[in-house]
């Protein structure tokens, strides 16, 4: 070819490369090509990227993705690579003020005026709690029966992830029965008021079974009980003779030596809750060391787990759902008596475990009890009072029915009427000792002048649940349908509770009602006490709403002060926190027995008390960001102390622990609950965990792998790393780009194991040493063995090196504005029910820069995000 | 009328008469087996009486009788009490304590009012028929009792067992006795039940019982 035949297709080429590109400036199409096309042409196409063919259509999602993309990567320098020659000074910012408007003016044009977070409706938490709220029943459990949402951004807020189909409205339909059958009050005065000391040893029960058999001991002033004396060289024999010589009811106390497992469930099961409502209990605790037939002081507090069970089926056995109440301290020798105040729903009643006890069993050892050394947790009694009613009607029952009178119904005066629907109450288990208090006659509430009753009940309770005004033609409907019901011969009870299960089923009711553009007062009013609450907005915040004030200067501040500082604010923490840091799943995995023996249940709900008195610290001392990565304390219990190998915390409550320097603990980074959910359960990898760090606290969510690329297979034999086994995969180019930046993080936290415990060596169930003890229970066997060494040092994308996890936290946290914009960014999320989009970006910023201007703590960023134009926005 | 017809209306007057004075005549009191009354009429004023007593296994459960018999609101006096033959000595008035009962039914009342105050841990039976020279003890060694209530079990073991009459069982001892009717039971037959019931009853026992069979 000639040298003109080369020049004019050197020509057609520049041509070719430059009308790709022709709706953009030449500032654009020179910067590609001086500083990109080198890599990113049809030839070579580095990262799968041809830039030569991308073109510029932002009206096209896709096409609008692959642009942010390029534009985010060079504003986070990441682009060109730092090898490679620097563009000229100015051209970056040039294109990039280009890029960023084109790209907000095509989003813009996209959306144009639609309401950015779309019609959402409530999630199970959000109508779990507004029922709670609504109907002052903090307990009643609905959530557990709606179908699950789902996820969108990582939130279940999203408008995306709240789909709605006829299976949910037939659970909205029974769930608003289910509250209306608790709400009601259906007799004059409330049932008795029933106190009852029970033990855990009742007869027929698990415990007095264990007994028997050596697991445990009954003592009396400490000692072992002359009247029962402790299973030797046979078990007891014949439980049904020992229950009738009344063994087991004799008031001593019983001292367990034995963990729940799957065939022993202590329960205190001769009271089942027959009326849904509050209800104290009171117990002694105490632990001690049992050596043989002698009680000693032990080797420290125990903790002794309570729970709410809910008996199903005929109540026998073992297994049943339960909830934790708390767990709490039985220190040696020395009684504690715990009281609590609580919410139960019909048939259930209070388990109890020795939680943290390891799991032992005398039943097949040979002396039983009296050739066992260990420790043990005693309870001296348990007290149940309730159900306890501070006033009657209860506020359930005054929310649907105001003052009018509960009257017994008579069918002869009322005889074409039809009157309301009752069901027996009973105890319906058979151990349950405490009876029902039933009453005479049917009793209802009864109304003169029914339909001025119920618009004027109606007045009050619809504009309550659909958190806003209701105006007079709906109101009018709802009575219109009790009209109805009336004339067709259902009482006024049964009326109303028609409508009122009309309205818990409306969209007023179950849809966040926002309309588009700027928030209305009220919607504001919701959106806040949902972001902070979890649920409707009170009296104050609707009252604010209703005069207009609560957007007037420092309300809204004063309110997120009154909202954060309300108990209530502990569902945002846990509900946020569930889904931000995945917490949800922590027991998504079960550890391996035989690697990680000494895990328990005990440990794992340690672990997310942990995490969520951590953020709740962070909120209440309005900390920075920076302690996200890197802290110098600790929210701590004795387990989690242990684990962590910190020492002096003594108890089952989680408090702040001041950290010695240089300890990696404290942060959310290291806590055991984070580390738990980015492992599988048996071995852990730096790739899911490096991702987690990027995407959940860096605000860098990494690509997903190529679909064509397999999952490495962690050598649980010991014989190479996890490390080593990446190093095969990080070597190829087309990987290394992404790992690059996900690995470090996940090196760094290679310095834990899958529970959260910090380790210099791998375990391995195949070749290795044997293991120290160290913090692990003496009553628990290891059969692992320590393998190759952990190497947790790596390098930033940047080039910054660390060593160890320590220098990795120092390095992250001294990037406390991107920490703090990801946060942001999540609480946006959370609160908005959107994710944020490419225009949100300047006003992100503005957030997090007032937010630093005032300190940069959390506590201050929940303002700043409250008082924005994102949040009060639809 | 004819002296044969005057002498068949007399003769059947004083068949009338006599069969008159039969139905007005009072009965005289029908005695239980059981019961050893004393010489005059049992059912009338304070007097003792002798009865079986089921659950008194052991030495410490004569205490207990004695509790649980304080603790019936009849006025019942307990005398004497004898584990070894399961006997008890009881002082009351039956007319007033089990006012209305037939005599046959004094020991039924007397039991049900005894288990509903002793978590039907102690009741009465009527005594043996058989005489006690008649009865056959039977000694068992067990091992492993660990309590009284556990003694119990064994206790309720053996006196299920048709044909014993008298039961004791300690766990200080280990010892397990019996006097049976042989006519109906065995030494083998309680081992048996026992052993159904995995009681640990000691080598010998079980070994002596073997060699007999």
């Amino acid at each position: 070819m000639t040298r003109l035949g080369y020049t004019a297709m050197l020509a057609l080429v520049l041509i070719a490369r430059v009308s790709a590109h022709a709706a953009a400036p030449d500032i654009v199409n020179n910067y590609f090509e001086d500083n990109c096309f080198d890599c990113h042409d049809s030839k070579f196409r580095k990262g799968n990227l041809d830039l030569t063919a991308l073109k510029f259509e932002p009206g096209n999602l896709d096409n609008f993705a692959r642009w942010v993309k390029v534009f985010d990567r060079i504003d986070a320098g990441e682009m060109p690579p730092k090898d490679e020659p620097r563009p000229v000074p100015g051209e970056t910012k040039a294109l990039q003020a280009w890029l960023g408007d084109a790209l907000r003016t095509a989003e813009h044009a996209r959306l144009g005026d639609e309401a950015r977070t779309g019609l959402r409706r409530l999630t199970r938490a959000e109508y779990e709690n507004t029922i709670r709220d609504l109907f002052d029943m903090p307990g009643i459990a609905l959530a557990g029966e709606l179908p699950a949402d789902g996820s969108a951004h990582g939130f279940d807020t999203n408008a995306d992830a709240l789909d709605i189909s006829h299976v949910n409205l037939a659970k909205y339909i029974e769930a608003a029965d289910h509250t209306l059958d608790y709400a009601i009050a259906t007799r004059p005065q409330p049932p008795a008021v029933m106190k009852m000391r029970t033990a855990l040893s009742y007869p027929a029960g698990f415990v007095a079974h264990v007994l028997m058999n050596g697991d445990g001991v009954l003592l009396r002033d400490k000692k072992p009980d002359p009247n029962f004396l402790p299973a030797a060289e046979h078990k007891h024999f014949d439980q049904g003779a020992h229950e009738q010589m009344g063994v087991f009811r004799s008031g001593a106390t019983v001292g367990l030596f034995r963990h729940e497992d799957e065939s022993f469930f202590p329960y205190f099961n001769e009271f089942v809750s027959i009326y849904p409502g509050q209800y104290r209990i009171r117990t002694s605790l105490w632990s001690f060391q049992w050596d043989k037939g002698q009680v000693l002081p032990s080797r420290g507090t125990e903790a002794a787990r309570l729970s709410i069970v809910t008996l199903t089926g005929d109540g026998r056995g073992g297994g049943h759902p339960s909830t934790v109440l708390g767990y709490y301290d039985a220190p040696s020798m020395h009684e504690q008596v715990h009281e609590v105040t609580t919410w139960l729903n019909v048939r259930e009643t209070f388990g109890f475990n020795t939680a943290s006890l390891a799991p032992v069993a005398n039943y097949s050892r040979k002396g039983h009890a009296m050739a066992f050394t260990g420790p043990a947790i005693a309870c001296d009694w348990f007290d149940v009072e309730g159900p306890i009613h501070d006033v009657w009607p209860p506020v359930s029952h005054t929310r649907l029915f105001g003052d009018l009178p509960i009257t017994e119904f008579s069918r002869d005066a009322n005889p074409d009427v039809r009157p309301p629907q009752r069901d027996e109450r009973r105890q319906p288990f058979f151990p349950g000792k405490n009876p029902p208090d039933p009453v005479k006659g049917v009793w209802t509430v009864h109304s003169d002048k029914p339909l001025v009753d119920a618009d004027r009940l109606l007045a009050d309770f619809l504009p309550r649940a659909f958190r806003r005004s209701v105006s007079d033609d709906v109101r009018k409907q709802y009575v219109a349908k009790v009209d109805e019901r009336l004339k067709a011969g259902d009482c006024f009870e049964t009326a109303m509770r028609w409508v009122y299960r009309a309205a818990l089923c409306s969209p007023d009711f179950l849809y966040h009602v926002e309309p588009a553009g700027r928030l209305d007062d009220y919607a504001l009013a919701s959106r806040l006490s949902y972001f902070l609450w979890n649920s409707m907005p009170d009296d104050t915040l609707i009252a604010l709403a209703k005069s207009g004030d609560i957007r007037k200067p420092g309300v809204l501040d004063a309110q997120v002060e009154r909202l954060l500082k309300d108990p209530r604010s502990q569902r945002f923490v846990d509900n946020f926190l569930g889904q931000w840091l995945k917490l949800r799943e922590i027991a998504a995995t079960d550890p391996d027995r035989k690697l990680y023996p000494e895990f328990s249940t005990y440990l794992q709900n340690s672990m997310v008390a942990e995490s969520r008195a951590y953020f709740r610290e962070l909120i209440d001392k309005d900390l920075d960001a920076s302690h996200l990565v890197r802290s110098d304390f600790a929210m701590l219990n004795q387990k989690l102390a242990t684990h962590y190998g910190i020492p002096g915390v003594v108890g089952s409550q989680i408090r702040r622990v001041e950290l010695p320097a240089g300890c990696p603990r404290g942060p959310f980074l290291t806590q055991a609950a984070i580390l738990k959910v980015t492992a599988n359960g048996t071995t852990t990898s730096p790739v899911p965990r490096g991702a987690f760090v990027m995407q959940r606290l860096l605000g860098q969510p990494p690509d997903p792998p190529p679909a064509n690329v397999p999952a490495v297979e962690p050598d649980v034999r010991g014989a190479k790393t996890i490390r080593e086994q990446l190093d095969k995969h990080r070597s190829d180019p087309t990987c290394a780009s992404c790992h690059a930046k996900i690995d470090p993080p996940g090196f760094a936290l290679e310095s834990f194991d899958v529970i959260g415990g910090q380790r210099d060596r791998y375990r391995s169930i195949g070749e290795g040493d044997n293991p120290q003890r160290g913090s692990i229970d003496p009553f628990i066997g290891i059969g692992f063995k320590l393998g190759p060494h952990v190497d947790s040092s790596g390098a930033l994308p940047d080039g910054r090196k660390f060593s160890d996890i320590t220098t990795f936290q120092d390095l992250v946290a001294s990037d406390t504005h991107r920490l703090l914009r990801n946060l942001a960014s999540q609480l946006l999320i959370y609160s908005t029910g959107r994710e944020v989009a490419f225009g949100d970006r300047e006003k992100l910023a503005a957030i997090v820069d007032q937010t630093q201007k005032a300190g940069g703590g959390v506590r201050t960023l929940v303002h700043q995000i409250v008082l924005s134009d994102l949040f009060q926005t639809r | 009328m004819t002296n044969e017809k005057h002498n068949l209306i007399k003769a059947r007057r004083a068949a009338l008469i006599a069969l008159l004075a039969l139905c007005l005549t009072p009965c005289a009191p029908t005695r239980a087996a059981d019961d050893k009354p004393a010489a005059d009429d049992p059912a009338v004023g304070v007097k003792e009486h002798r009865h079986l007593v089921k659950g008194l296994f052991s030495k410490e459960r004569e205490a207990d009788l004695r509790e649980a018999i304080g603790r019936m609101p009849d006025e019942i006096e307990l005398v004497t009490a004898d584990y070894q033959t399961n006997e008890a000595v009881f002082r009351y008035d039956q007319s007033k304590v089990f006012k209305g009962a037939k005599p046959q039914q004094v020991i039924e009342w007397f039991n049900q009012r005894l288990q509903q105050v002793s978590d039907r841990t102690f009741g009465i039976k009527p005594l043996p028929e058989l005489p006690a020279d008649k009865l056959t003890r039977v000694e068992i060694h067990i091992a492993g009792l660990d309590c009284k209530a556990c003694s119990y079990g064994v206790y309720l073991t053996m006196e299920r067992v048709d044909g014993v009459e008298v039961a004791t069982a300690s766990f200080h001892d280990g010892l397990a006795t019996a006097l049976i009717d042989p006519s109906k039971t065995d030494r083998a037959k309680l081992i048996e039940a026992l052993k159904k019931r995995e009681v640990d009853v000691k080598d010998d026992d079980a070994k002596a019982d073997a060699d007999k069979k």
